[in-house]
């Protein structure tokens, strides 16, 4: 997207599953509470619309230098110093919607992230072990290349496109780091 | 309700000492498998309503099963390997909680080492408990940790608070 912003654009995928967003909640909130988001989505985009919105889903991108948008969670980060890193996370809960949806929201993040959820904690003792890594004298460097050279295509908005488990958020964040910080834009 | 004080006491240093030598399956045994059974960890503040705001853990017995089960599967990497820890217990207050419950309330020390890393971890702060007695032993149906530092930034927390 330029300027060290990058998405993972997983429309073509929802789209050919076609699955709506509020299909990933069956069993883990209640039909009817559902069913009324839906119908207040229907209500304020037109029915159309409003389905699209869900089955192309939420985001998961990286907003330069420091926003990510992961699907439901949204998160930013805070250098420190060069050895320590603040990172800062919230669910984005949804306006207007039945508040047992938005329970489910704070549940299902509290069991992902933060410091005693089950990704984001054991992410940041790989990052951090990273870190000793790095101060090994040999093989300092870090593979982000996870996804290069894998199919790659534009989409009708002109934004470049990878497969979803690319690491493509982290190489364009950090070779917008690179230019800005060698004063390409100075 | 007669509170066996003694016997109360004898139960939380026994739930604490199964959590510092994370002996998982002992631990869970201790816990009540009743619908409104959590084991939580407020975030931000002490007071936090779970239905609208952030928990750090707000576990019911199936996600606290699962959060056990995860480790033993050596993929847990903050735990691979497990912390070693131990924590003291004072201040114990106990009182006649809602629904044939107790209710306990007690300050906590604990100290964590983590294997790859050199200074320990120290965690402070306050439990809650409710407890359901059964025969002559207890169950938790509520375990709440108060930590001192629940609005700062936090390192890991996947020892067994």
């Amino acid at each position: 997207m330029g300027n060290g912003h990058a998405e993972l654009d997983m429309r073509p995928m929802r789209r050919k599953i076609g699955m709506m967003a509020t299909g990933e909640w069956d069993g883990k909130v209640d039909a009817d509470a559902v069913a009324t988001y839906q119908k207040s989505m229907s209500d304020f985009y037109g029915e159309e619309k409003a389905k699209q919105i869900l089955i192309d889903g939420p985001a998961h991108a990286i907003i330069f230098p420091n926003l990510f948008i992961i699907l439901q969670e949204l998160r930013w980060s805070v250098p420190v110093s060069p050895y320590e890193t603040y990172i800062y996370y919230a669910p984005a809960l949804l306006k207007g919607a039945p508040d047992a949806i938005n329970t489910m929201r704070l549940r299902e993040d509290e069991g992902a992230y933060g410091p005693a959820g089950f990704q984001l904690a054991d992410d940041i003792e790989v990052w951090q072990r990273n870190y000793s890594g790095l101060d090994a004298r040999m093989n300092e460097w870090i593979l982000m290349s996870r996804g290069m050279g894998n199919e790659s295509w534009v989409d009708e908005q002109g934004a470049t496109v990878e497969g979803n488990l690319s690491e493509l958020n982290q190489r364009t964040q950090w070779a917008h780091y690179k230019d800005v910080m060698t004063g390409k834009y100075s | 309700m007669a509170l066996d004080y003694r016997k109360i006491e004898q139960f939380l240093f026994r739930e604490a000492r199964l959590a510092d030598e994370n002996a998982y399956d002992d631990w869970y045994a201790l816990w009540d498998q009743h619908d409104e059974t959590v084991y939580w960890v407020p975030c931000n503040h002490d007071d936090v309503d779970p239905e609208r705001e952030l928990s750090i853990i707000y576990d019911n017995m199936s996600r606290l099963n699962l959060r056990l089960k995860r480790v033993e599967t050596g993929m847990a990497w903050t735990q691979e390997p497990k912390s070693r820890v131990r924590r003291i217990i004072g201040n114990i207050e106990i009182s006649e909680g809602k629904d044939g419950l107790i209710e306990v309330g007690a300050n906590f020390q604990a100290t964590e080492i983590r294997v790859n890393v050199n200074t320990p971890f120290f965690w402070h702060g306050r439990y809650i408990y409710h407890l359901r007695p059964e025969g002559d032993d207890f169950k938790m149906r509520m375990k709440k940790v108060l930590l001192l530092n629940n609005d700062q930034e936090m390192t890991q927390l996947t020892f067994l608070v």
